[in-house]
């Protein structure tokens, strides 16, 4: 056999090398729907899920929950879910009993309300919306809650 | 790396202030360029026969291959799960251009070594043959694959194959480095890369930058190597191949701002600014001021002014220019690689860049990679002997 | 067995060797076929839809805050899913000045007090799950990928970091994700609607600016808000389709 021969022969056998490699390394799950690993799917659709709807935080929480949603004038956030505010918190329930979540009261009350309503030219009109500073400020230096004191109700006041 | 966000100009998409490709990217079309273009500097002898590239023809083979090699490790580092690597060629993704790369690498060093092989035939046997045991006589006889029939019969078949290998080479280099350029070229997202003529540039760029390596590379063997003149010939083959290639890749480069700018397109003021604000330095007067304005000079005096001037001027003006195109080509990598990344997609604004050193992909790591080829290149010289083929044939 | 002999052999063993596993390609996948790997969910029911009503937002980042939350996104200015953007157009000057601070997780500073406003408005932006997408298109190993119920999804298991998903992102979408080492983008919250919850983001928004469906549900919101009002998507030039549909923007929000 020539030198030629023989090159030509390591040529197939690099070549049926990488033939059987490609199949042998090739996950198991690839190519089942597409190409990509089907096995992955199965793991993004057992993510937990962290953020939990306000009908799971009225089973302890009644109270907060009727006021949030009372159909009254004065509950403007009626549309809004719990961790819009109280962040998002992750729900575990244990036997059916949720024992603890990430939930909090915002430390700094009127930082939270002014998320939503400080006034910026780029809000809606009909969004009500306030500022702190300068010389149309809207009780500047006091704590929302002096004068709205159920934030679930917050158009209420004393 | 994240970027400054106080260098921020105008406005760019959150995510973007994260530049994801660094100096790794850089190097990588670098280094690719330079294995086409020193293939077309063999190329000019083995197909052309151009006999004014004989002295470099089989060195230019070597360090194709030495840079061939090492071109896929600045993607491999810039990886950051660099053992899934591998995952290129075990489920290549059919529509994706990088993926594309695998493909097209493998083909051009296959077709490469096998050039090398055919080429070096008549070597590698008689290395086998050598009478004195030591384990370059080793590894060459492996080579030779247990084959020493170098008749004259046997060596026409080869010197047929290494010509039709040689000619296949020619497209698959160029190919090859073409390729590079579609791999940005192809990116719709990015104004500053998407561009027809990204193909054209990065393979023009290439041919000048190997022609100007390999220049460099002659003159180094010449004078501190060999200890001998170099040829008057191949200096002013080396000058008009360099110059015929600058002006051709001077003229895409132009062609490429010109249209973006000309045509007017939504991203046009976006890419002004990129321009304007970060790329002065490094684009306009780094890579087309001086870096391709000073050795355009020069080699304008040495055809059209000095033509009948002395071979030593010719080629230190020579060498001169060659650096210049050397480090010019490697802006406009950076230019393209970096530049591109440095205009935000949202064509509002533009962020600053510099580059750090001390990480995985970071430019220290970068010249160790640049060096690298010519370290292969040496030990490949030491196996295979590139010279006395050179030397036999002036007698 | 002579050397010649020898290398016949092996010569043609290899090569129907090779022949066989390109031909007739035993992977072992058709093996593992029956397993359902969706975990019950049928994505041929589903075709899931997004939109946003610029006109109702209000720059609060509720939305920001709950998706680095429920996905794990580093808290830095560097990664996002989800964020927001202000488009300002200010008296004298001919270009909207955009903004973007920290991607709205703090809400939005009143940074316009002494230009006068003409127009302004929020941006809420996300990962656009294009038809077209060009991440998928340029991953070179398949380590992201478009679900039948129109979702792209990427497999951080798979992904090797190269990041040109990233680049060939139109919108920015996409981000490294250090911890993982691989590409990361939004998902509609794929964990969620899969279950039949909302999206974070969509939860999270106090005014409804963010609306999610299923368009293949005639009755669902997010078919009515498309039929309701004249929508724009971003980008249409670049041919990614788009998918959130845009109510309330101008032609220049890229």
């Amino acid at each position: 056999m020539s030198f030629t021969g023989r090159l030509l022969l390591i040529a197939l056998i690099c070549v049926v090398a990488y033939i059987v490699v490609k199949y042998a390394t090739e996950p198991p799950s690839f190519n089942v729907y597409g190409h990509y690993r089907a096995a992955n799917l199965s793991k993004q659709l057992s993510k937990e899920t962290k953020f939990i709807g306000k009908e799971t935080c009225q089973t302890c929480h009644e109270q907060e929950y009727n006021d949030l949603c009372s159909t009254e004038p004065s509950s403007a956030h009626r549309d809004l879910q719990c961790g819009a505010c109280h962040g998002l918190g992750v729900a575990r329930p244990k036997e059916g009993v949720i024992l603890s979540h990430g939930c909090k009261i915002p430390p700094d009350v009127t930082k939270q309300c002014m998320y939503c309503h400080e006034m910026l030219p780029s809000k809606p009109k009909d969004m009500p919306q306030i500022t702190l500073k300068g010389e149309n400020a809207h009780f500047p230096g006091m704590t929302c809650t002096i004068c709205h004191t159920n934030t679930h109700k917050p158009a209420y006041y004393k | 790396m994240p970027v400054d966000l106080s260098l921020v100009q105008g406005f760019i998409y959150p995510n973007e202030g994260w530049l994801q490709w660094s100096f790794m990217l850089v190097i990588y079309p670098y280094i690719t360029g330079l294995v086409a273009g020193a293939f077309v500097v063999s190329a000019f002898y083995e197909v052309f026969g151009n006999e004014h590239f004989k002295p470099v023809s089989r060195l230019s083979l070597l360090c194709s291959l030495g840079f061939l090699i090492v071109c896929v490790l600045p993607l491999e580092f810039h990886l950051t799960h660099h053992l899934r690597g591998f995952e290129m060629f075990s489920t290549p993704n059919p529509s994706s251009a990088m993926a594309g790369f695998g493909g097209v690498y493998l083909w051009y060093l296959f077709i490469l070594v096998l050039e090398i092989w055919f080429n070096f035939r008549e070597k590698i046997v008689e290395g086998a043959e050598s009478k004195k045991p030591s384990l370059r006589r080793f590894v060459l006889r492996i080579l030779t694959l247990g084959s020493h029939d170098v008749s004259e019969k046997a060596m026409k078949g080869v010197h047929k194959v290494t010509h039709t290998l040689a000619i296949i080479g020619i497209p698959s280099a160029c190919f090859l480095h073409g390729y590079v350029g579609f791999i940005f070229g192809s990116i719709k997202a990015n104004h500053w890369w998407a561009s027809a003529l990204m193909p054209f540039i990065f393979l023009l760029s290439a041919v000048v930058s190997g022609v100007a390596m390999m220049f460099i590379l002659y003159w180094i063997c010449c004078v501190f190597i060999k200890k001998e003149p170099m040829r008057l010939g191949t200096v002013n083959a080396f000058i008009s191949l360099l110059f015929g290639f600058l002006i051709v890749d001077l003229v895409f480069e132009a062609l490429e701002v010109l249209q973006i700018f000309y045509a007017h397109i939504e991203a046009t003021p976006a890419v002004a600014a990129l321009i304007r604000n970060e790329l002065m330095g490094s684009y306009v007067w780094g890579q087309a001021i001086i870096g391709s304005g000073v050795p355009f000079i020069i080699l304008l005096l040495l055809v059209w002014v000095l033509p009948w001037s002395k071979r030593h001027l010719r080629q230190g003006l020579m060498l001169i220019a060659s650096l210049f195109v050397l480090g010019s080509v490697l802006l406009m990598r950076w230019n393209v690689v970096i530049g591109g990344q440095e205009l935000s997609r949202s064509l509002l604004g533009t962020f600053h860049f510099s580059e750090v050193f001390g990480t995985h992909e970071g430019v220290g790591v970068g010249i160790c990679l640049l060096l690298l080829p010519f370290i292969l290149m040496i030990i490949f010289s030491l196996f295979l002997d590139p010279w006395e083929y050179e030397k036999k044939e002036v007698k | 067995m002579k050397r010649r002999d020898f290398i016949k052999a092996t010569g043609t063993v290899t090569l129907a060797a090779g022949v066989y596993l390109t031909v007739l390609k035993p992977s072992p996948v058709n093996a593992k076929e029956e397993k359902d790997w969706l975990n019950g969910y049928d994505w041929n029911k589903h075709y899931w839809g997004f939109g946003i009503d610029s006109t109702k937002c209000i720059g609060c980042g509720s939305c920001v805050r709950a998706c680095k939350e429920e996905n794990d996104v580093p808290k830095d200015p560097y990664h996002f899913r989800c964020w927001v953007e202000r488009y300002a157009h200010l008296k004298g000057e001919e270009k909207p000045k955009v903004d973007s601070p920290n991607g709205g997780y703090n809400s939005f500073p009143d940074k316009y007090k002494k230009e006068e406003v003409l127009k302004a408005f929020f941006v809420p932006k996300l990962c656009n799950q294009c038809a077209v997408p060009p991440c998928v298109q340029v991953c070179p190993v398949g380590a992201t990928y478009q679900t039948k119920d129109g979702v792209v999804l990427v497999d951080n298991d798979y992904c090797i970091g190269c990041r040109y998903c990233i680049s060939a992102c139109p919108f920015g979408a996409r981000y490294m994700n250090d911890e993982a080492g691989c590409a990361d983008k939004c998902t509609w919250c794929y964990h969620r609607i899969t279950k039949g919850l909302e999206p974070a983001c969509v939860l999270a928004c106090p005014v409804g600016a963010r609306i999610f469906g299923d368009l293949k549900d005639e009755n669902s919101e997010i078919n009515k808000f498309i039929e309701e009002h004249k929508i724009i998507t971003l980008k249409p030039d670049l041919g990614c389709e788009a998918k959130v549909a845009y109510v309330g923007i101008d032609s220049e929000v890229r």
